[in-house]
């Protein structure tokens, strides 16, 4: 769409475009559908059908907008993005011996 | 039963209480499913999505295996996107050692009229081309497939719900009430009661817990599985490789391994996922009802991996995680009438198995309550056979 | 390869984690700091402000923390750490990649992070969140373009305005964000103002134009955003428009131009929306304490409003309910850096008394007293509430860990 000009009324319609977890690319609208569709009542099984806050960065970014998400429909979300590890992802290679370890490109 | 729509209390929202949720209201029975916790929130949802043949004991076990898989290519059309998906699986063999025991158990479950090949080097080499170079050969079977567990789950009990299923989450059971010898339904800790003309016990390693206050003991114990998760990057194949250790590992046969592979009880398990990541299993331990993923563990699962996919040194992992399998002692289930208790019924005890089994478990349960002919014969999965283990674990 | 022993694991290079490395090494514990970054200063690079009639200078900070380090001090920069296991008794262990560490005490001063705002078109190139763009800014000197929009009102975005206009931006218009359901910790458009005006009028030493230009203002909000014009206030030559919100951001490959709309006194919006040229975006909405790792090590914590989300419990020495792991920093609740050098002391003279060091009172006295003065000093509160919000953890840690 054109960069200038007024935008339709439609454009004040509820933000269900908005990106919500980056990582695995899940908007505000699939999260929504997803509870609906699935009758879901709790983030972590939101999560787990939507993918929201599984992707590279764990949640890091995206977790307190999900938990906002999951109190405005009543949900208690502590605990349901519980951290595990590893914190930071690591390279599988570091479990072998120094001298064995590959060349990363 | 009377002429009414019998009316059944599940207790256990996991896969096995889903599937019997949904094979009881599909029938047109009123089923109501509690859980004390939300629905899919125990081992159902820190687990793999593996339903297999490939693992079990050829004859009885392999049969309920392909019957579930049958089964579950039925339900499949009915349930929506859950990520199922037939990719078969492999067992590839760490060494020259394994051969035979390979060779044997393909023959043995071609016997039993199952479609499994044993491949060759090159074949081998062909299909899956990230083995390390001295896997001397596999186990190929065809109709082993795949899904996302907690999508199963949800779509069973979103298809339950449509059909008139009740599904109560977070309710706990206080009583399981029993009245003149029959089950008569259950109380919830809230002060509900739900009367029911039959009961089912469907609550995974909680089981146990659930039917102590009956004086029903069952040796299921709860045997920890650790999963890595990689991120998404580059993938080692598009099909489910397995080592053929697992099964030893499984059935605790001998298998010379590592120090720490043998600890944990860890076995090669690579899965690629719909979504661009592999999951790297698996690991074996009794360690109570610790969830809490271990390191060290998560480790010994990658280098056991990096022993049969060397290039995987280069992806990353990025978080693992650990649940609880219904373990029993003959690595059978738990599933049919508890004896001196009619109507009460309990559906546990899958191990690792439970997403692959929970069609054919729902549909047992329901033939049970029906009293339709079951398709496969049910001593084996009898709750009173552990009498002697009873007394030893109880 | 058996991981390398030390009295004391720092994790976290920021104020928290030097001022604690500090202390011990001081002391004559084996001291390791890690940190993922490749410098050891974390956010005190990017800090430089007035205070009062002095200056906040991040940069001479960190030089005057590393300086101060015992020499024998042993880092492990770019470096995660993992997962933290075992136990005082065993040692704790610290995964790291390749290898790991093993330490009779921990800290955890892993700091805090930005919490983004989801408006649609928020994942353009052009957009950035305004800490990202103030270390841009501060460490390499690169601007975030030339003509831009802060959503979001957050304290740090109006600091990060005032740094960019003197940084080769030529306009910038603050405006707010559009409310959705994931951002409901924001709270309502005038809940928003309200905590703006709570926040102008709770810094009297805050020498923002902000401030002066609220300050005293709380109670008649509502007067005040009636009569607030709609082209919004000149702010240091940014634009404040309270009475405007970002809808979404728009653009092809980049930012080309954000959608605004017009709300009225009562935050409701008013007319029809329209878009305004920019090429960066930046979104304030807000700090939280980086808890992973305090999550994943098991120690008992609690979730506070007031302190940018979930915290460990700790004792007033900084005592996580584990014994040997402590914690300091942002990690504990998003405060000024003073209070995180503050609290980094005091928690490496608890790591000293732990290893069965002994602490002179004086030196107890010495660092309480600091971190008294560093709160009673902050020229702003990051979060409202938060002095409510820290007496209640206060009163919640000494029930459940100990005082």
């Amino acid at each position: 769409m054109g960069v200038a000009g007024a935008r339709g009324p439609e454009a004040a319609a509820p933000a269900v475009d908005a990106v919500i977890c980056r990582c695995e690319a899940v908007a505000l609208g699939a999260l929504v559908a997803a509870r609906n569709a699935w009758a879901i009542d709790d983030l972590r099984q939101l999560k787990l059908l939507t993918r929201a806050g599984m992707g590279m960065c764990q949640g890091r970014v995206c977790q307190p907008l999900l938990e906002s998400l999951a109190r405005s429909w009543g949900w208690d979300p502590s605990g349901a993005l519980a951290a595990r590890p590893p914190t930071r992802p690591w390279a599988m290679g570091q479990v072998l011996p120094e001298s064995s370890e590959p060349e990363h490109g | 039963m009377t002429g009414r729509a019998p009316q059944v209390v599940v207790v256990g929202a996991g896969v096995i209480g889903a599937a019997v949720t949904y094979v009881l209201s599909s029938a047109g029975v009123r089923v109501t499913l509690v859980d004390r916790g939300p629905l899919g929130g125990g081992t159902s949802s820190r687990c793999d999505g593996n339903v297999l043949v490939i693992d079990k004991d050829p004859g009885y076990q392999a049969e309920m295996a392909m019957l579930s898989q049958n089964l579950l290519r039925e339900w499949a059309g009915d349930l929506g996107d859950i990520e199922y998906r037939r990719p078969g699986s492999y067992l590839a063999l760490a060494g020259e050692d394994e051969e035979e025991p390979a060779r044997a158990w393909v023959d043995a479950q071609c016997r039993e009229g199952l479609a499994f090949r044993y491949l060759e080097y090159e074949e081998t080499h062909r299909v899956m081309p990230d083995l390390a170079a001295d896997v001397p050969g596999s186990v190929y079977s065809p109709t082993d497939s795949t899904l996302n567990p907690l999508a199963y789950v949800a779509a069973l009990l979103a298809k339950s719900r449509h059909r008139g299923a009740q599904v109560r989450a977070r309710s706990p059971v206080a009583e399981i009430r029993v009245e003149q010898g029959r089950a008569a339904g259950v109380g919830l800790a809230d002060g509900t009661a739900l009367v029911a003309d039959a009961v089912v016990v469907a609550a995974g390693v909680w089981t146990p817990a659930v039917l102590a206050p009956l004086g029903v003991r069952l040796p299921i114990r709860p045997r920890r599985g650790h999963l890595v998760v990689s991120t998404k990057g580059p993938r080692y194949g598009d099909v489910k490789v397995m080592e053929f250790g697992y099964l030893m590992a499984k059935f605790g046969r001998e298998r010379v391994v590592p120090p720490d592979v043998e600890r944990f009880g860890v076995a090669l398990v690579y899965e690629p996922t719909r979504a661009g990541n592999f999951v790297l299993g698996s690991s074996r331990e009794f360690a109570g009802m610790d969830t809490e993923p271990d390191p060290a563990v998560l480790h010994a699962i990658v280098k056991r991996a990096l022993r049969f996919y060397p290039g995987m040194a280069r992806a990353t992992v990025l978080r693992g995680f650990a649940g609880l399998r219904p373990w029993t002692p003959d690595h059978v289930p738990v599933v049919g009438p508890v004896p001196g208790v009619e109507g009460l019924y309990v559906a546990a005890g899958h191990e690792g198995d439970g997403i692959g089994l929970a069609a054919v478990t729902g549909r047992l349960i329901g033939d049970f309550i029906l009293e339709r002919t079951p398709p496969l014969p049910v001593a084996p999965l009898a709750v009173g056979r552990f009498q002697e283990e009873t007394a030893e674990w109880a | 390869m058996s991981p390398k022993r030390f009295d004391a694991v720092v994790v976290g290079a920021g104020p928290a984690g030097l001022a604690a490395a500090g202390v011990l090494s001081r002391a004559g514990y084996a001291v390791l700091v890690v940190d993922e970054a490749p410098v050891p200063g974390g956010r005190l690079w990017a800090q430089w402000h007035r205070l009062g009639s002095t200056v906040w200078d991040g940069a001479h900070e960190v030089d005057r923390l590393v300086s101060a380090l015992a020499p024998g001090v042993q880092w492990r920069l770019s470096t995660s750490v993992e997962a933290i296991a075992g136990s005082a008794a065993e040692g704790f262990q610290v995964d790291l990649a390749r290898g790991g560490a093993v330490g009779r005490a921990v800290l955890l001063a892993t700091g805090a992070a930005e919490v983004p705002l989801p408006i649609p078109g928020w994942t353009l190139p052009g957009v950035l969140a305004v800490g990202a763009a103030q270390t841009l800014w501060k460490g390499w000197h690169i601007p975030p373009g030339r003509r831009g929009i802060i959503v979001g009102t957050n304290p740090l975005g109006f600091a990060v305005a005032q740094e960019l206009l003197g940084a080769g931006v030529e306009s910038l218009a603050i405006v707010m964000p559009p409310p959705s359901m994931a951002t409901a910790h924001l709270g309502s458009l005038p809940q928003q103002w309200d905590r703006l005006f709570e926040l102008a009028a709770g810094a009297p030493r805050w020498a923002q134009p902000v401030a002066r230009l609220l300050h005293g203002r709380a109670g008649w909000q509502r007067m005040a955003m009636r009569l607030y014009p709609p082209g919004g206030l000149a702010v240091s030559g940014a634009r404040l428009q309270l009475r405007r919100q970002a809808l979404a951001v728009e653009g092809g490959d980049c930012v080309e131009a954000v959608t605004l709309q017009s709300v009225d006194a009562a935050g409701l919006p008013a007319g029809a929306p329209w878009t305004e040229p920019a090429d960066f975006v930046l979104l304030a909405g807000g700090l939280r304490p980086l808890g992973e790792l305090t999550a994943q090590a098991g120690v008992q914590r609690g979730h506070y409003d007031g302190l940018g989300g979930e915290v460990p419990l700790v004792t007033a020495r900084l005592a996580t309910s584990r014994a040997g792991l402590f914690a300091a920093g942002n990690v504990l609740g998003v405060e000024s850096a003073r209070v995180a050098i503050a609290q980094g002391r005091l928690a490496g003279w608890g790591m000293v008394a732990h290893l069965g060091g002994s602490v002179p009172a004086d030196r107890w006295r010495e660092a309480e007293g600091a971190l008294e003065l560093a709160r009673r000093d902050a020229p702003f509160a990051f979060q409202p509430g938060l002095g409510a919000a820290r007496l209640r953890h206060r009163a919640d840690s000494e029930r459940e860990v100990g005082p």
